[in-house]
Parts: structure tokens; sequence; C-alpha cells
């Protein structure tokens, strides 16, 4: 074969790759079903809330988190609690979370709605997401000192972690 | 001295011939094996740059299969194209240390006395077996963790088939690199820094003629996520080399854009890296300012790579 046509060998692996390897993307929990995880058999009455500019200036302050979106979908729960679907960047697209929050602020639970990454699917791990039960805004929620880290997901669980420590912090100047 | 007059050594040369023939097997086995048969919940080491390495490494028991091929061309004179490819195979041992392994491939066309040193050489070969390296990989500091990322790189090299000329050597080569990398609004800007070290020694076949030299670079890169899934980025190199390990004997300034693109279990890598500056300047050709002896004037890359 001549060399001109070797060269682009690799070019026409793509069309292979794109049609013999499975997507793994995956959608774990709905909305719905995220509520009724956290808050087993109690009612959501939609709340969602616009972040003023200095309002999420403060969080980013307090979270050390960048507000990505202003707009939260909050959902004030039955027993006095509430319910956060959030975002946050994967390496190559958003992670879906929710957070389930006390009426004290504190995490009730959280779970992972959407994860469309190649790797770090450990984060769904139940040990894993139970760290952050019972922290609030105060929490520092750093990898390796109250947050333990997934070796080989630690983009994702530092982002998850950030986003939780921004959802507390929205929670205090916000949710109240 | 092989070469002088066109080379159709590649077809006489059964041994060769039957290397080459075997390094194809194994280009289109690995790639056409559906990966999809070894595929678990594996992590990807991607590439967001053609030449510059970030500082991930594989975690442990993760594999990764990559096809490389780079593209130069031009002297500034006569016609010179050559194609560098390598097959790598790439496995984590932990979260931290990685090791690989390549095969590698070289074809030349040259003409027209498109080198200086040989004006004379002419040379149409296609792919053949060049040789094999060895990678190793430590990361030393997370780029999600710590203030930087920081990775430590060494990787021995045999080679049989010189870069520039085509010619048949007996060569090896200790590349060693310093992969610095910090990342920004959350992970999705990176930016990195090389430094490699690269000291070879190569005997040519044909004359017995022994060489040494030292290559050094800089590169350094940029890349932006700007569509879930797609990166685009800059990549900019300094090139030198000491040949003897004494005084530099040329340098070029290397300056192109990449894009990457980065599936679940598949990612590809393209950049272009055109010679922006270098010297010494040759006489007698069309250098526009280039260093066009040690280097040419074109350079493309594409990676395309595997997780399982």
């Amino acid at each position: 074969m001549r060399t001109a046509q070797w060269i682009w060998l690799p070019a026409a692996c793509l069309p292979v790759a794109a049609i013999s390897i499975p997507a793994y993307a995956a959608t774990y929990l709905t909305t719905e079903q995220a509520q009724q995880t956290i808050f087993p058999g109690q009612t959501f009455a939609p709340a969602f809330l616009t972040l003023t500019a200095e309002q999420a200036r403060e969080i980013e302050r307090r979270s050390d988190a960048n507000v990505r979106h202003k707009e939260i979908q909050l959902w004030k729960v039955g027993n006095g609690g509430f319910f956060v679907v959030d975002e946050v960047v994967g390496k190559h697209e958003f992670i879906t979370y929710a957070v389930g929050l006390n009426a004290d602020g504190t995490v009730k639970q959280i779970e992972i709605l959407t994860y469309r990454e190649s790797y770090g699917y450990e984060v769904r791990n139940v040990d894993w997401r139970a760290q952050f039960i019972g922290k609030n805004a105060s929490a520092p929620l750093k990898l390796n000192k109250d947050i333990k880290n997934i070796s080989g997901a630690t983009l994702s669980c530092r982002h998850i972690a950030d986003g939780v420590k921004r959802v507390l912090a929205t929670y205090e100047i916000a949710f109240k | 001295m092989e070469g002088k007059a066109t080379d159709f050594s590649y077809l006489k040369e059964q041994d060769v011939y039957s290397q080459t023939f075997l390094f194809r097997v194994a280009l289109v086995a690995a790639l056409t094996i559906p990966t999809p048969f070894f595929m678990t919940q594996a992590q990807a080491d991607e590439n967001l740059w053609g030449y510059i390495y970030g500082t991930d490494t594989l975690p442990a028991g993760a594999n990764e299969l990559y096809l490389w091929t780079t593209s130069r061309n031009q002297k500034g004179k006569g016609n010179y194209r050559a194609w560098d490819t390598q097959l790598e195979f790439e496995h984590g041992f932990t979260d931290r240390f990685q090791a690989s392994f390549y095969l590698n491939g070289r074809s030349h066309q040259i003409s027209g006395g498109a080198l200086d040193e040989d004006p004379e050489r002419k040379l149409h070969r296609g792919l053949e077996f060049d040789g094999f390296n060895v990678e190793l990989k430590y990361n030393v500091l997370s780029v999600y963790k710590d203030l930087f990322g920081l990775s430590l790189y060494i990787e021995p090299e045999y080679q049989r088939i010189d870069k520039i000329s085509g010619e048949r050597v007996n060569g090896f080569g200790l590349e060693s690199k310093l992969i610095l990398q910090k990342n920004f609004f959350d992970d999705q800007l990176a930016l990195a820094y090389n430094l490699t070290v690269e000291p070879e020694w190569k005997k040519f076949k044909a004359s017995g003629e022994r060489e040494k030299e030292l290559e050094l670079e800089h590169t350094v890169g940029v890349s932006y996520r700007f569509l879930p899934h797609w990166f685009a980025g800059i990549e900019g190199r300094y090139a030198s080399v000491y040949p003897e390990f004494k005084k530099r004997e040329g340098d070029a300034y290397f300056l192109g854009p990449n894009i990457h693109y980065a599936a679940e279990r598949w990612w590809f890598t393209f950049t272009f890296l055109p010679q922006i500056s270098g010297n010494p300047r040759i006489e007698g050709r069309n250098s526009n300012g280039l260093h066009l002896g040690e280097y040419e004037r074109y350079e493309y890359r594409f990676k395309v790579a595997f997780n399982f």
C-alpha cells in the first residue's frame, strides 16, 4: 500500500469507532425519582428563582465556586426542606445531580441524575455520596480534607464537591 | 552511502519487507479488532494536544490504544515528505504511574536536492518498521487537586531509520520530560508546558559513521473546551539540536492550532504545526527565515485513541 494511503488510516478509523463503540451515557434518575429517593412521600412545590448579580458574587465568594447559572431549580419540600437540581462541569459534558437539604440547611442526601463521562462513575457510590450528609455551608467540602477523593475520578469528585458547596452557600444567601 | 540514487532496497531486503508486513498487520489488527469486546468502565488519558503532554495518567488497570501519524513536509527545495507512524499501547499500573509500548513506522519521499547535506539523495520508501519505544510516566501532583499538575516522563527508544534522511541506522535515544499543567474555569481551560531533553546516539549502517546529538525542546499549549466534547487550542514548540552534545547547530520555532474531540471511549486530536522561524537559514533555497535542515516547513499530527 502506498504511503499516501497509510497517512489517512487513523482518520478512516473514526467512523468505525463511532459505530462500534456503544454509548455509556446514563440517566440514572429523573427529577421526580430523585425527589422521592431523597424525600420519600413528601410533597414538592416548585420555587425556581433567579439570583441577582450581587447574590451570585456573594455565593462565589463564600463557596469559592463559579456560579454558572443564575437560574436555580429549587423545590420546597413539605417537611420544610429544600430540593435543588444542579449541574457541574465534567471532563466532556455536564454532570447533573440533586441535593436535598434539611430545614436547617444541612445536606440530607445527594443523588447523581445524569453522568455522561467515560470515567468517574464511582461518584455514584453510596459511601462516597454519604460523606456529604450533615454538611452545612461552613463545611470545607475539600478533597482530602472532609471529602475523600476517588483516585482516577478526581475531576468529577472535586466538581461535585464544589457544586454542593455552592448549593449550600446559595441556601444561605437566597433560600432562607 | 545508501540512497544516492533511487532506493529500492525495501524491495530487495526480505527481512525488512517481512518486518514491514508484520508492522502493517499489527496496525490493521489493532484498529479493526472491535474494541467493545474489551470494554469495561475504563478511563481516558486523552491528549488535548498533538505535541504537548498533559499531566494526567491512566488510572490503575485502564488501557488505551493510540495510533499517531505525523506528516513532515518541505525543505524549501525539491520534494521532501516524511511520515512517522506510531502504534502505542498504554496501561495504568497505579493511579499515578503508567507505561506505554510503541511500535514505530516511517516513510520518506525525497528528491530534487531536498537535503542540503546530501543533495543527490533520492528516496521513495513506503511505510517500514522503524523501531520501538517504552514510555514511563509518573504523576507527582494532580492538576485537579493541587496548585498545579506535575508529571515526570522518560522514554527509551530504539530507531532503525534516520528521521531526516531516511538512512538506515542503529539508533538509541532517551527522551525525558518535565510536564506542568494548570487548569482554569472549572478545568475547561488547560495550559501546559513541557521541557524535553533527548540525547541520541546512532550509527549509519551504510557508512559506519557514528553521530550523537542532544535535542532540547520547550513546548507550550493552551486548550479550551468550547462545546461539550470539543476542545480547540494552540501549540507552540521551540526545538534545538546540539551535535556531539556541544554547540547548538540549529533551532526552530513552531506555532499552530489544534482540535480535539473526545467521546466516552475514544478521542482524536489533530494539530497543524508550521515552522514560523528558525536558524540557521540555508543558502540557495526558499527558506523564508526558517531552518529547513533539521526541521521541515510544515508538520501535521493526527492521533486517535481507544480506551478499554
